[in-house]
Order: C-alpha cells, then sequence, then structure tokens
C-alpha cells in the first residue's frame, strides 16, 4: 500500500512537472495592437493642370482667373481610417457596374456620427492662417502631427473664422475665413475682385469632408494638403456680376452667384486634395 | 437491544486519548509584561470526533493577554480523534500551556507534565474525558454513563493531579470562526492582518495589495471607489470581484458608476482583522461578480480597551479614530470611530468623511452565539479627474505653469462626489447537537453616492441650434435598499476521514435602487441631458453545495455546484415624450430573468508533510447590468472558466518560534464578456471574450511578534483572443490594454523593546513597497514602470506611542491611472482634437504623517 503510494506521488509530481513547463511554454508575446507615429503636416496651394504659376488658372465657364492674393483660416485636419462613402462611385469605371450600382444604390444609413469615418489615424489640431500664394507651389510644413500607423482612406478640415488665438496672424483677413483678391478675364473683359467667404458655426456648415486619399501613414513622412483653389472657381460667371460705374475693383457680395459658387466648391470634397510623402 | 449493547460496550471499553497532528506554538504577545519567571496557562480543549479543537475554554489564567494567545494557538490543533472500542468520541482535555521568560523568547514551551512532548506531542491517555456535543460542565473527573450523545460530560485532570477548576476567565467555540477554512486554490488566501497593519494604509482598501497580484489605481478623489486590477482583469470598481464584508455583498447592482461598484471607504482599517482573497472562481460558496475574484472582509479587533489615534500630516490632512474593544468580551464585539479630513495632494482634491463601525457578539446558551453588526458612513470629495497629457506638457492646465503644478493640475473643478452608507446585519451561529454547524445572516443596506466626472472635457455634447458645447460633465447618482438573508449549513457528518465534508448555503438579495446618469452643464452645473434614469429591483437567489472527501491519506477531492437565478425588474424613466406614432409616456417597464449554474472543483495532494500541490478549475459569472436589458429577456451573463494549479509549502510548529508560508501557482481564464473603459460614457464598455495566462509566488515569514515580511510577485497577460481561435489558445490576442503585466509587493514589519533609563520602550519599524511593471497602453505604448516606498516607524512607552509615516518616500512622480482617448478641454468653440491620446490621473507625491496614539487599556498593562 505505501509502495503503490509513492508510486502514485512519483506520478504527481511528474504531471506537475508537465503542467510547470506547459505553462510557461505558453509565454507567447504580442502588443496592444496599431502602432504611434509621429509624421509631418503640411499644406500647398496646388498647381491647375497644365499651370506653371500658383494662383493662376481657366474656369470651366470660360474665364481666366489670376489670383493676386489669397488668404484663408483652415483645421483643424482630421485623417480617418474610412474610406469616404463616396469614393467607390467615383472609381468606378466599368459602365455595367456603374449602370448597376445607378440602379441598386447602396444605402447608406447614419450610424449616429457626423462622419463613419472610423478611427482618426492623425490629426493637425489647431487652426492655420494660409497664404495661398505665398511658397509658390511649395509646401508649408505645420509641424509635427500624432498619429497612429496605418492607411488613411480620407480626410475632413474645418473653415471657420479666424478666433482670437491667432492675433495678428490673422489680419490679412479681417475677420473672414477665406479672402481671394485677383482678376478674372475672358476675351476683352478683365474684372478686378476681391471676395470674401464666411463659415461661421455651426460646424456642420464648416466641415469639409469625403474627402478622398490613400496614404500609409507612418513615421519620417509627410502628409500634405493640397488647397485646389482652380476647384472652387468651377461654375462661376463673374459677367453676372454688377460692375461698378467707375471700374475698378468688385467686391463681391454674398447675393451674388460668383460668391455663392465660391461658398459651396471651397466646402465641397473637390476642392482639397492630399497625399503622403514618405 | 442490540444498540443497548453496543452502547454498553462503549462505555466499558477504555477510552484511547487524541494524539497531536498539528499544534501551533502560541505567540508571547509583545504588549504583555516581562516576568521573570514561566507563566501557565490551564486551557481546556473539547476535541471532536474528527480531531478538531471545537472549543477552548480557559482553566487557569496567566493573565489576559497570554490568556488570548494559548487559545488563538489552541483554536489552531488538530488531533487525530479520541477512541473507545474504535469509535472516535468527541472529549474534552486540560492542556497547559506555557510561556517561557521573555528574555529567552517569545515562545511557548509545553512541558512534560502538560502531557506534551517537544517532538510529536502526545496527550496522556487518562487525561481524556468523553463530552457531549452540547453543553459542557466542569466537573472533573465525572463518571460516564454510557448514553451515547446524552452522555454526561467530563473535564480531566492534565499531569499530575487535578487543575483547580477555577472561575472561566474565556471560553470559545472555534469552527468557523477562528479558524481559516480550507483553501480552495492556491490563490485562496486567508490573510491575516496581524503585524502587517504596521504598514502605512490609506484605507481598507489598501489592505488588499496583501494578496499577489493585486494593484489598486484611484481616478476619482478620496472616496470613489478604487479600480482594482487583480489576477489580469481590470476588474474597475468592483464589477469583477466580488467584496463582501463579514458576509455582506458591497457590490452595487447596476450602479450609474459601472455594475458591480464596490465602496469599501467606510470600513475602518484597524477593524479589519483579516481578508480572505479567493482569485478564481474555485469555491462554490463565491456568488455574483466573482469573476476574477473574491475579497472578503474579517472585522475583529484584538486590542481591548481603548486606543485613540490622531494624525496629522501634508496636505492638511487629518485623522481621527477611537476603537473600543470591552475588556470581557471577544474580539468580535468592538466599536470604532473614523474621522479624516484633508486638501489632497493637488488642487480640487478636498475630502472629509466620518465612519462608524460596531459589533457585539451575544451568547445565547453555550452553543449559540449572535453577532449584531451595524456601520454608518458618509463623505464628500473634490477629484481632479483624469488630465490631458499634450495640456500638461504646454502647460494649458489652469495651474502655475511649472511642471509639478501642471502634473497635479485638473480641468474640471466640478468633478467629486459624496457617499452615504448605512449597514445592519444579524448573523446567527449554532453548534448543532451532532457537531454540524448552521449559520444564519440577515442585513439590510441603505446608501447613496453621486459622482461627477469628466473625461472628455467638450466633446460629446450636440448642442441645439448650432450653440457651443455645454460641457461633458457627467453625474451617476444612484440610490437605495438591499436587504438579503444568506446561511450555511454544515451537517455534524465525517466522510473518509473528514469531518462535516459537506456544506449546503444559500443567499437571497433584493436592491430596490435608482440609478441615474445625467449630463452637467459646464457652467453653473445644471444637468442639460440625462444619459439614463432607472428604477431598478433585481432578486437574487443562489444556492450551492459542496463535498470534500479523503480518498487516501495525500488525496483531498472538493466539489460543488452553485446555481444563481436573477429576476429584473427595471422601470425606465427616461423614454422619448413622442415617437413616430406621436405623443407617448415617457416611461417604460421591462422585466428579464436569469439563470445559471458553476460547478467547481478542487484537488489537493499531500506531497509531504510540508508540500501540497492544489489544482482547481471553476466557472463563474457575472451578472447583467440591468440597465442593459430588454423586456421578457433571458439574462445574458458573462462567464468565466478558469483553472489553476500551483503548489504551497508550509513550516511552522515543533517549536519553532517562526513560520514560514510560500506558495505558487499558474492560472488561465477565460471571459465570455468582458469590459473595457469607454471615455464617452464615462465607465467600462463590452469588448466581448477576453483571456489571461498568469503566475504568481508569494511568501511570508513571522517570527513571534517579532518580524512579519510577506513579499508577491505576479504575472499575467491578459488578451483579446483571435477571433476564430481555438480557446486553449489562452496566450494568444491583443494584449487588453491597461492592466499591468508584473506586480510584486513587500510588506514587512518589524517590533521590538528596548530599555531606555530603565523604561521599557516598544519600536516598531515598517516597510511597504509596491513595484508596478509597464502597463500595456494602445498602439503597443507602455507606460513607465513605477516602484513606490512607503515606511512607518513608532515608538511606544507604557500606554503612549507616537508614530511617523511616509508614503511615497521617494517622491516620485507616478501616474496612478493611464488612459487613452479622446478629448477636448480647450474649451467649448475650440476646435476638437479627435485623435486618441493619453490621459492619465497623479498619483500622490511624497506625503508625511505624524501620529499620537493613546492605549487606555490599563486594567492589562498594569503589572
Amino acid at each position: 500500500m505505501t509502495t503503490a503510494s509513492r508510486v502514485t506521488r512519483r506520478a504527481v509530481l511528474g504531471m506537475l512537472g508537465t503542467s510547470l513547463l506547459g505553462g510557461l511554454s505558453a509565454c507567447g508575446l504580442s502588443g496592444t495592437g496599431g502602432r504611434s507615429i509621429v509624421f509631418d503636416m503640411g499644406l500647398r496651394t496646388a498647381l491647375a493642370p497644365d499651370e506653371a504659376d500658383v494662383g493662376t488658372f481657366s474656369t470651366d465657364t470660360g474665364w481666366r482667373v489670376r489670383l493676386g492674393s489669397g488668404w484663408m483660416v483652415l483645421g483643424p485636419i482630421y485623417l480617418f481610417e474610412n474610406a469616404s462613402p463616396l469614393q467607390p462611385q467615383a472609381r468606378e469605371r466599368a459602365w455595367p457596374r456603374r449602370l448597376a450600382r445607378a440602379l441598386l444604390p447602396t444605402a447608406h444609413a447614419h450610424d449616429g456620427d457626423f462622419f463613419s469615418g472610423g478611427t482618426v489615424l492623425g490629426e493637425w489640431d489647431r487652426e492655420v492662417v494660409f497664404d495661398l500664394l505665398a511658397d509658390a507651389g511649395g509646401t508649408r510644413v505645420l509641424g509635427r502631427s500624432p498619429g497612429i500607423a496605418g492607411r488613411a482612406r480620407s480626410f475632413s478640415l474645418l473653415l471657420q473664422p479666424p478666433s482670437r488665438v491667432l492675433g495678428s496672424e490673422a489680419a490679412p483677413l479681417g475677420g473672414h475665413s477665406v479672402l481671394l483678391e485677383g482678376t478674372a478675364s475672358r476675351e476683352d473683359l478683365r474684372i478686378p475682385f476681391r471676395v470674401a467667404l464666411d463659415f461661421p458655426p455651426p460646424v456642420a456648415l464648416q466641415r469639409v469632408e469625403f474627402v478622398p486619399v490613400e496614404a500609409d501613414l507612418d513615421d519620417a513622412g509627410r502628409f500634405v494638403v493640397d488647397l485646389q483653389p482652380h476647384r472652387w472657381f468651377e461654375g462661376t460667371h463673374f459677367d453676372r456680376l454688377d460692375l461698378p460705374a467707375g471700374g475698378g475693383t468688385v467686391d463681391i457680395p454674398p447675393e451674388a452667384q460668383v460668391h455663392r459658387a465660391l461658398s459651396v466648391n471651397v466646402r465641397r470634397s473637390t476642392a482639397f486634395a492630399g497625399r503622403w510623402e514618405p | 437491544m442490540l444498540m443497548a449493547w453496543g452502547l454498553l460496550a462503549l462505555a466499558e471499553a477504555p477510552i484511547v486519548p487524541p494524539a497531536p497532528l498539528e499544534m501551533v506554538a502560541p505567540v508571547r504577545p509583545s504588549e504583555a509584561r516581562a516576568s521573570r519567571e514561566a507563566e501557565t496557562v490551564v486551557v481546556r480543549l473539547t476535541i471532536d470526533a474528527v480531531g478538531e479543537v471545537e472549543r477552548v475554554e480557559v482553566r487557569e489564567s496567566a493573565g489576559r493577554l497570554l490568556d488570548r494567545a494559548a487559545m488563538a494557538a489552541a483554536v489552531r490543533w488538530r488531533f487525530q480523534p479520541a477512541t473507545q472500542g474504535g469509535v472516535p468520541l468527541a472529549v474534552q482535555v486540560d492542556v497547559p500551556v506555557t510561556f517561557t521568560p521573555t528574555v529567552s523568547a517569545r515562545v511557548v514551551e509545553s512541558s512534560p507534565r502538560e502531557g506534551m512532548t517537544g517532538e510529536g506531542p502526545s496527550l496522556r491517555g487518562h487525561d481524556a474525558a468523553p463530552v457531549s456535543a452540547g453543553a459542557v460542565e466542569s466537573s472533573p473527573r465525572e463518571a460516564m454513563t454510557g448514553e451515547g450523545p446524552s452522555l454526561a460530560v467530563g473535564a480531566a485532570p492534565s499531569g499530575e493531579g487535578d487543575v483547580p477548576v477555577e472561575a472561566r476567565v474565556f471560553a470559545t467555540t472555534v469552527r468557523g470562526t477562528a479558524q481559516a477554512p480550507p483553501p480552495v486554490a492556491v490563490g485562496d488566501f486567508h490573510i491575516e492582518v496581524g503585524q502587517l497593519a504596521d504598514v502605512p494604509r490609506n484605507s481598507a482598501s489598501d489592505l488588499m495589495l496583501l494578496a499577489p497580484g493585486v494593484m489598486l489605481a484611484n481616478h476619482g478623489g478620496e472616496g470613489h471607489a478604487e479600480t482594482i486590477f487583480i489576477r489580469g482583469f481590470d476588474a474597475g470598481e468592483g464589477k469583477d470581484v466580488e467584496l463582501r464584508l463579514n458576509g455582506v455583498p458591497l457590490n452595487e447592482v447596476s450602479h450609474s458608476h459601472g455594475h458591480g461598484y464596490a465602496d469599501t471607504y467606510f470600513i475602518i482599517p484597524e477593524l479589519v482583522r483579516a481578508l480572505r482573497v479567493t482569485e478564481g472562481p474555485f469555491d462554490p460558496a463565491q456568488g455574483d461578480f466573482g469573476v476574477a475574484g473574491t475579497v472578503e472582509y474579517e472585522l475583529g479587533l484584538a486590542r481591548r480597551g481603548l486606543t485613540a489615534s490622531v494624525g496629522s500630516g501634508s496636505f492638511a490632512s487629518r485623522r481621527l479614530s477611537l476603537v473600543w474593544g470591552p475588556p470581557d468580551s471577544s474580539d468580535a464585539t468592538f466599536v470604532g470611530l473614523l474621522l479624516r479630513q484633508g486638501h489632497g495632494f493637488g488642487p480640487n482634491r478636498a475630502y472629509a468623511n466620518a465612519g462608524v463601525m460596531a459589533q457585539v457578539e451575544l451568547r445565547l446558551g453555550d452553543a449559540t452565539r449572535v453577532r449584531l453588526f451595524g456601520a454608518g458612513y458618509g463623505g464628500r470629495f473634490s477629484s481632479a479627474g483624469v488630465i490631458r497629457e499634450t495640456d500638461v506638457v504646454n502647460a494649458r492646465l489652469p495651474c502655475a505653469p511649472d511642471a509639478d503644478s501642471q502634473f497635479f493640475c485638473f480641468h474640471d473643478a466640478n468633478q467629486g462626489g459624496a457617499g452615504q452608507r448605512h449597514l445592519l446585519s444579524v448573523e446567527l451561529h449554532t453548534r448543532l447537537s451532532r457537531g454540524g454547524r448552521l449559520t444564519q445572516q440577515g442585513y439590510v443596506m441603505v446608501r447613496q453616492t453621486r459622482i461627477r466626472d469628466n473625461f472628455t472635457g467638450f466633446l460629446q455634447d450636440t448642442p441645439p441650434d448650432g450653440g457651443a458645447q455645454r460641457g461633458d460633465d457627467s453625474e451617476g447618482y444612484y440610490r437605495g435598499t438591499t436587504a438579503g438573508l444568506r446561511g450555511r449549513y454544515v451537517p455534524g457528518l465525517s466522510l473518509l476521514g473528514q469531518s462535516r465534508p459537506l456544506e449546503l448555503g444559500y443567499e437571497v438579495r433584493h436592491d430596490d435602487v435608482r440609478t441615474r446618469s445625467r449630463r452637467l452643464r459646464d457652467a453653473g452645473g445644471a444637468p442639460y441631458a440625462t444619459l439614463f434614469d432607472n428604477q431598478v429591483r433585481t432578486t437574487h437567489l443562489g444556492g450551492f453545495s459542496s463535498l470534500r472527501v479523503a480518498p487516501t491519506s495525500w488525496l483531498t477531492l472538493r466539489g460543488g455546484v452553485r446555481l444563481d437565478a436573477f429576476l429584473f425588474g427595471v422601470d425606465d424613466l427616461n423614454r422619448p415624450a413622442v415617437d413616430r406614432d406621436g405623443a407617448r409616456i415617457p416611461e417604460e417597464s421591462l422585466e428579464a430573468y436569469g439563470f445559471f449554474a458553476s460547478p467547481r472543483a478542487s484537488a489537493e495532494v499531500r506531497l509531504s508533510p510540508r508540500w501540497t500541490w492544489l489544482t482547481s478549475a471553476g466557472l463563474g459569472a457575472r451578472s447583467s447590468d440591468a440597465a442593459a436589458l430588454s423586456d421578457a429577456e433571458l439574462a445574458p451573463y458573462a462567464r468565466v472558466v478558469s483553472g489553476e494549479t500551483g503548489v504551497g509549502w508550509r513550516l511552522e510548529g515543533d517549536g519553532r518560534p517562526y513560520s514560514l508560508e510560500a506558495r505558487a501557482a499558474a492560472f488561465a481564464t477565460r471571459v465570455s464578456q468582458d469590459y473595457v473603459f469607454d471615455e464617452k460614457r464615462g465607465r467600462n464598455q463590452p469588448v466581448g471574450a477576453s483571456q489571461r495566462l498568469g503566475a504568481f509566488a508569494l511568501a511570508r515569514l513571522t517570527w513571534a511578534e517579532r518580524f512579519d515580511m510577506q513579499a508577491s510577485l505576479a504575472w499575467s497577460r491578459a488578451t483579446l483572443p483571435v477571433p476564430g481561435a481555438s480557446p486553449w489558445r489562452v496566450w494568444d490576442g491583443t494584449v487588453v490594454p491597461y492592466i499591468p503585466a508584473l506586480l510584486g509587493r513587500v510588506d514587512a514589519s518589524a517590533r521590538g523593546t528596548v530599555t531606555v533609563s530603565g523604561q521599557r520602550l516598544g519600536w516598531n519599524v515598517a516597510l511597504g513597497h509596491s513595484a508596478i511593471g509597464p502597463r500595456p497602453l494602445p498602439l503597443n505604448r507602455y507606460s513607465a514602470p513605477v516602484f513606490l516606498f512607503d515606511v512607518a516607524t513608532r515608538a511606544r512607552w507604557d500606554w503612549v506611542e507616537l508614530g511617523v509615516e511616509v508614503e511615497n518616500l521617494l517622491d516620485t512622480r507616478w501616474r496612478e491611472t493611464e488612459l487613452n482617448h479622446v478629448s477636448n478641454f480647450r474649451g467649448p468653440d475650440a476646435p476638437a482634437s479627435l485623435l486618441a491620446t493619453r490621459h492619465f490621473s497623479a498619483g500622490a507625491p511624497r506625503t508625511f504623517r505624524g501620529t499620537l496614539t493613546v492605549y487606555l487599556d490599563l486594567q492589562e498593562d498594569s503589572p
């Protein structure tokens, strides 16, 4: 009886050792998921297609526009992990699929948030006063931005009046969100203009969203937001402006077609573009 | 006829006396007066039919302190039972216990005349006399009548002659109270606070650190329940840890701050005698919320007389405690009062609270005692909450711009809270005629809490008409009453050498609570939105049974099952006044029912007299938060499966003045539904299944009230399993953030005496050390490790004691809580950051406290 008991105890000890070894070998390693990064955020005024100068472009209505100055306040900028809901349609090229999508469109239910962009992968969480013509097509680096490594598929930004925090930096804007001066010409008609756009709260009317982008965010890279003023002037009819009798610069009023077109266009996803520079 | 013959034969057969199996030497109390002579206490033991000490009486006193020390040791002794004709029977024996002079040793010896030998002690045969399980009489050498259970009772003389029968000084019935139940797992700790009470602690919650793998964090201020990290769980403020006080459950159902919220601030630390911390769901008696484990506070006051302590220290902290134990009562009778107030270690951290706890133990005859326990508590506190790391770095917080001021600053001054709690419990313990035990308890608890916190600043609000954000300050309000009954029945059976192997228990709990969460305006604090508002009534019915058998001398098996049923009734008072069909009443009622069964088992292998291997497995469950239920729903609940295996080693007795215990185990756990903190709601939200793998080791050395040290190290790895992976791959998956993987803890206390100018001075030095390994944070980041040291020293002359405590001795800047989430504390009009970023609540800096304690138990201390 005693012998049997001892043998059994040895077996038990063997089981104990085996279980301890098993427990120790089970120590795998993995993390909490994701990786934090820091990258540069930049702004740039994009060249219009086939143009060599920043701020010079032709509109689809036949006007040749040359900006003499351009200022705006924008930010914060958010980079989202999810694609814009408009993006698949925009990229669909095969006509049968376009037809099928037109006949059977996808329903997009509202999920409770302003934009189902998912996780924010990067942001510039301050407002910036930007001179569209200062860098002549070069990039103005805003600074270092925190983020999460991964592919950003869309971004959004806010247009807003300059806050007191900006101080004298925002003086050229005179309290407006966007201020553009330039000349629009078509054939022999030349119209100097100045237009001020305002985007007061609510925030739903300040937001530019659904801007498509494919950017693999990582350390030591730069995300550049391209401002595309040539897209802002799409559909503008300068010929509908009431020109001053004595000539001179036209202060475009809010009720003018050009002002309304600009106000809508600047908040469209086509008004901006983005790209990642590793 | 046969029975009568048998009884007669039994009566005539010689009695084989009980033989000691375990006899731990008593410890001479440090407070006992010095003596040059050996002092002897004669205790009369009632040893039951399975060899356990059922009752202890002092027959010959050597002073109250020594009497109590002798009794405290005697209740832990175990014997091979006395037999008569091969039949085990209960007997009484008188055992003199001798305390040698203090100069030579600290302890006890049992002289030969006392019937015990130094090694392998045994009682002399003629020392024992049978006893009925009923009333105990003192009648030396009284003859047996041969009537079995109705036999008259005898008290035998010991050694050289009869022990003088003096007036009984003390008597205690020991089973189920003075002795810890056998552990159901290696991670089942019955921790006698004892000398480790010398280590600086802020509250009774801190006593939980005596269990391995426990970390406490507080983001809400002095009065807000601690977040408990245990065994790889982020147990929140109680959602995964069942907390009890003397059997009364403390977890609050459907609390506005989180289901299971349990506040232990009302417990007076000086009155905590022991903790039972059961890590894992291995005991069938563990109830709702016992997912990661159960912590039960056991109250008691060893010191008789009045002990008054006044403390004052850093940050205008004041502390007054009064505890009193009537001299002629057991340590279960006491009164305690505690007042605390202070400015806190930084702005917006002021607190003030007061509490009373009182208990009286009454004897109803010799087999029954009743405990009446009551507690009252009220307090309020301010809280700095969490702060955003980038705002600290950029000195944007409303404090001085230096780094220290920013580190301890705050975003929202409206944070804080208040609480009240009143508790009444009646507990009845009965020793049944055949050796069984019956415990019945009834309790009523009334409480109210209000907690305001703000994790996100200005982010959650959808202001009307495009206005500015009104602020995310959220107010959790909770008010309710709980009434309950619980009981245990242990039949007086013996099975395969195990006394009382069967245990049956039940509990009934009814909660009627109002739980509400609202958003408050940043300016003025007026509520502007209600997140939920529920009147909740829940009834919990639970029952369990467990059986313990020992098929061989080295193997003990325990198994049991627990059944729990819940009935929920919820009045939702926050429904819309209008829906798509038109106007409606903005209230709604729903009911739900839930049921679950939880089997639990363990196997204990005695590898050697000192080594034990214990393997345990069990299922546990956490009930549903009533706020998340639907009408007529079969209420879902979180399921936990846990297994553990490990060894224990113990060295004590055999005349040693010290005892040494060590344990080590590995465990694995899987939970069907876990919760992780959600800053939007300010409470934990479900994230799906989670799993844990871990191990711990613990050792405690106790040296005769001179030195006591416990050290533990615990490792755990909590992961969210890979979808579709085998449930056995408990190490694989994404690490659950915020849960520390490595925790170390050391508690140590040394006591002694010195003679200065002819006066005997007692001294004490204590150390507490916490080591918190890097905590995983989202995005594969880790927090910095934390090493904290707390020290205390005291000097006592006669009835006066002076002490100094220093917490965070090295003045470490540490983050008590770290979170990663989106917030906007710049203001209602500022552009919001939407990128999750680091937030933290600052841990306390170095704090000093001086104490003056007066021991007005002059009756005991006078020579």
